[in-house]
């Protein structure tokens, strides 16, 4: 039997530290069901995401059981919906009709959410992506469980600017359709630069063209695990360096990589579908505990916000991103330390107190391994200025070479310093602004595309 | 027919001292070139204790191997050793099922280990290797390997529950490739069942 010493790191993470499979993520590729009949189409996905994803929440359940390791949340993750209404222009009708079939089949299966309607459109909008976006408002308003995401930009490509202001418009509009959950259907979308094919997380997880016709890519998470490893360094050294700081991150990395990649091996063997990757995210829900911002806290930024935020956000993405590495070859999708504000109760308090703003956060994304996440901004917001957020989150991606996007949520009729409150997993938080709210409204209008940058040209 | 060998558990009990290991190993080899299957051995309260599992040539008998560990040991007057005629090697034990790891955490008390090992015998699990740990008395630790039948994991992981968690001891019964993936450097599906079958990504 192994040593009780080299036992006792994962028995606290199994006992007193609620490790869990945050996410199984079962991608489906949804192209043949393509039709140009829309009650055929729709019959086809329904009849297909039941059948392939039928005994997703069963299984997950049962091996969570056996190996004392809960898996949070079963989800389905679908190829660009935009494909199927490629035979379907300009028929709105048809995309809402798509959406219901999904969200029906998320009901059947006992899926809470399911991503991919959406397209890809960094170098420019197809018919049926000009469809799907201009039902998405109504589709989300009378769906539960779809998610949209939209690939506005890479680093190959450059950006689709005329599609940053396009999908600005639909997100306003979104919010404006769902005003009675204070514009929560806003929540449901995400916009990407370098979008991974195989983000099993929520909004912004589809099945890229590149990925097999069915896999399961599962996304772990572990802030609280991440923390309390730190708490234990300080209370027997409180004069720890930073790089000791990176190490105890690292090793605790790996352990919860393991964790999620024997699971998610287990899972997709039992349901005859390969494995594809495993996220390894510190993904923060807004119980107190299970928070990122409190990581930096204990790594001694005391006020999230003051100069040091940035590097604390950089070392601590590094750190996970090696201990994951390091565990696995498997590693894949966002991977890393995500700072969605509403879902994060210290980030949040951080955006509500004052010190931690807009412009930090977006300093913040060019060194963490998501962007600009689930923040509220008033209704009245311009879609310029969303656009003009889309297209600097963009920017920094695709000149980094990494992923970043944006899922802002304009809250119909509310103002600057307002508080709202989602509930469950989704949290609350303060509407905010940035500091210059206005003045860039022109250079979205030229439209058109920004060129990929120099290092695209990299044959 | 003979048989060719026979076989014996042994059991011993010392004062811990240099050399013991040596001693005994040394007088199961002399009998013939006798064999070790299977040893595990450590300290428990001062104390040197062996669990042995040892194969011989045919026509020697326990009291044999027992005179010849005692013979060997300059201090067998404070050895307690006990040998027994034990079955020759089979992989069947008397539980079914999968290996667990299951532990119990908190502030020491009398009694636990009996608690836990009634849970365990009433759901026919058994308990393969075990360990407790009380040198924190806050802070104590029982830990074991314990085989348990798939039917019952989650009424095992219940019943501990319901037992301990009513006096501030946590406890947790979790799958062993669980501590085998987290603490073995090696790719994670070697782990899984060899019969299970990965499915290619390519149609």
């Amino acid at each position: 039997m192994l040593e009780t010493s080299a036992l006792s790191a994962t028995l606290r993470m199994m006992g007193e530290e609620n490790l869990d499979v945050r996410t199984v993520t079962l991608g489906v590729n949804l192209n043949s069901c393509a039709s140009e009949d829309v009650s055929r189409m729709t019959n086809a996905v329904y009849d297909k995401l039941c059948r392939v994803a039928e005994r997703v929440v069963p299984v997950s359940n049962a091996i969570g059981e056996r190996y004392g390791v809960q898996i949070v949340n079963k989800r389905l993750a679908v190829s660009p919906a935009s494909v199927l209404l490629e035979g379907h222009a300009g028929d709105r009708a048809a995309a809402i009709a798509l959406a219901r079939a999904m969200d029906r089949a998320c009901d059947t299966v006992g899926i809470d959410l399911l991503g991919g309607f959406g397209g890809l459109v960094q170098k420019g909008m197809t018919a049926g992506e000009r469809t799907l976006l201009d039902a998405l408002p109504e589709a989300l308003s009378v769906t539960k469980h779809v998610c949209s995401s939209w690939n506005i930009g890479s680093t190959k490509a450059g950006v689709n600017v005329s599609a940053a202001r396009m999908i600005a418009e639909r997100v306003l509009d979104t919010a404006r359709a769902t005003e009675e959950s204070r514009g929560f259907g806003a929540a449901k979308i995400v916009v990407f630069a370098n979008q991974p094919e195989d983000n099993p997380f929520m909004a912004g997880a589809e099945l890229g063209a590149g990925e097999p016709e069915s896999v399961v890519n599962v996304g772990v998470s572990g802030p609280g695990v991440v923390k309390r490893a730190l708490d234990r360094l300080l209370a027997s050294r409180k004069d720890c360096t930073l790089d000791e700081m990176a190490e105890e991150v690292k090793h605790t990395a790996y352990r919860v990589t393991r964790v999620g990649e024997l699971i998610g091996h287990e899972v997709a063997c039992v349901l005859g579908v390969p494995f594809g990757i495993l996220d390894l995210a510190l993904a923060p829900t807004p119980k107190i505990g299970d928070s990122v911002g409190e990581i930096y806290q204990t790594m001694g930024i005391e006020r999230l916000g003051a100069p040091g935020t940035t590097a604390a956000v950089m070392m601590l993405n590094d750190a996970v991103k090696k201990g994951g590495s390091f565990a696995s070859s498997s590693v894949g999708g966002l991977s890393g330390a995500f700072i969605p504000v509403m879902e994060d109760h210290a980030i949040e308090e951080a955006c509500t107190a004052g010190t931690l703003t807009l412009e930090k956060l977006e300093a913040m994304t060019a060194v963490c391994s998501v962007g600009l996440d689930m923040f509220l901004v008033p209704g009245a917001t311009s879609p310029e200025t969303i656009a003009g957020m889309f297209l600097d989150e963009a920017a920094i991606g695709i000149t980094n070479r990494k992923t970043t996007g944006v899922r802002v949520i304009p809250v119909p009729g509310a103002d600057v310093g307002e508080y709202v409150n989602f509930g469950g997993l989704f949290g609350a938080g303060t509407v905010m602004s940035p500091a210059c709210p206005s003045g860039g409204e022109a250079f979205v209008r030229h439209g058109g595309h920004i060129p990929a940058p120099i290092h695209s040209l990299s044959n | 027919m003979q048989n060719k060998s026979e076989f014996f558990t042994m059991s011993l009990l010392l004062p811990d001292r240099i050399g013991i290991l040596r001693d005994v190993t040394g007088a199961v080899f002399g009998i013939g070139g006798s064999n070790l299957i299977d040893l595990h051995q450590n300290v428990v309260g001062m104390y040197f204790s062996l669990s042995a599992y040892i194969e011989t040539p045919a026509g020697v008998t326990a009291d044999a191997l027992k005179a010849a560990v005692l013979a060997a040991l300059p201090d067998a007057d404070k050895a307690g050793v006990a040998v027994l005629t034990a079955p020759p090697p089979s992989k069947a034990g008397p539980a079914k099922g999968e290996r667990y790891v299951a532990a119990l955490r908190g502030e020491d008390r009398p009694g636990w280990v009996f608690r836990a090992a009634s849970v365990f015998a009433e759901l026919g699990v058994n308990v393969e290797d075990w360990r407790h740990d009380g040198t924190d008395p806050k802070h104590t630790l029982t830990i074991g390997v314990v085989t348990v039948p798939a039917d019952r994991v989650a009424e095992l992981r219940r019943g501990l529950a319901e037992k301990f968690a009513p006096e501030g001891i946590s406890s947790t019964l979790t799958q062993e490739n669980i501590f085998r993936a987290t603490n073995e450097v090696g790719p994670v599906v070697n782990l899984l069942d060899p019969s299970s079958e990965r499915i290619s990504r390519n149609a």
